[in-house]
């Protein structure tokens, strides 16, 4: 049986273009969006925030419209303190007002949850990282038929 | 119509919770968890998984059966959040996500 194909929200793509918008963030990191991303770089420059969508669960089947995506959301100095702030901004925004219409779809309601002090010891020294996780409740703008 | 008034069989639930049957369905569960880890992981860890046995535990004041599954993997930290260098691979929030549960933080 053919229909319309009803392709939920791209979260991950949704937050991080978000995130570029936002004064707050971008002021701690000189305004540059490449220290807002999905992938970190070999030339990577420090402090940064960088997001993973970890699972992205369907809140029903057919159709496909809202789904909860889980996202980790790692913040690295920097200081520790650097990396604690930035941690705790992103959390701020995402927490407050993050939920509403976008570009890219709708955000229906965000559940943050604590912050980990979790330092990269791939690094010597290790480099400071705070993370915490955050589930985003989305649906495309159109709603299904 | 108001809702009717009851009370809880505290007694009856606690028996419940003591029982072998849901001690046996909760590991399980507890075995289905640590499979889906292992199959997450693609080997990271593979030879450090476990599980623990049932046991019952009171938690935030209430009876409860756990089970734990659990690495002693050194990198683990790592392989579940990720470095700078490496995303991510989150093999145990994955397993638990995908088996219904709610992962606290």
């Amino acid at each position: 049986m053919s229909g319309p194909l009803h392709v939920p929200v791209n979260v991950l793509g949704l937050v991080t273009l978000w995130l570029h918008e936002q004064p707050e963030l971008m002021t701690l990191l000189d305004n540059d969006r490449d220290r807002v991303v999905t992938e970190t770089r070999k030339n990577q420059t420090y402090p940064c925030v960088r997001l993973t969508q970890i699972t992205d669960t369907p809140a029903g089947q057919r159709p496909l419209h809202l789904v909860a995506a889980e996202l980790q959301i790692d913040a690295f100095g920097g200081t520790k303190a650097q990396a604690w702030t930035l941690a705790g901004t992103c959390r701020a925004l995402l927490a407050e007002r993050l939920t509403g219409t976008h570009p890219q779809g709708v955000v229906t309601g965000v559940d943050t949850a604590g912050m980990a002090d979790i330092p990269d010891d791939y690094f010597t020294p290790a480099k400071p990282r705070w993370l915490f996780t955050a589930t985003v409740y989305a649906h495309p703008a159109a709603p299904a038929a | 119509m108001s809702n009717p008034d009851f009370e809880l069989n505290q007694a009856g639930v606690d028996e419940f919770l003591r029982s072998t049957g849901l001690r046996l369905e909760m590991v399980k569960v507890g075995d289905k968890l640590l499979q889906r880890v292992r199959r997450n992981s693609h080997g990271l860890f593979r030879a450090k998984l476990g599980r623990t046995g049932a046991k019952n535990e009171t938690i935030d004041g209430k009876q409860s059966v756990v089970v734990d599954v659990y690495t002693d993997d050194w990198f683990a930290h790592l392989y579940e959040f990720g470095s700078a260098t490496n995303k991510p691979y989150a093999p145990m929030r994955r397993a638990a996500e995908s088996m219904g549960f709610k992962v606290e933080r």
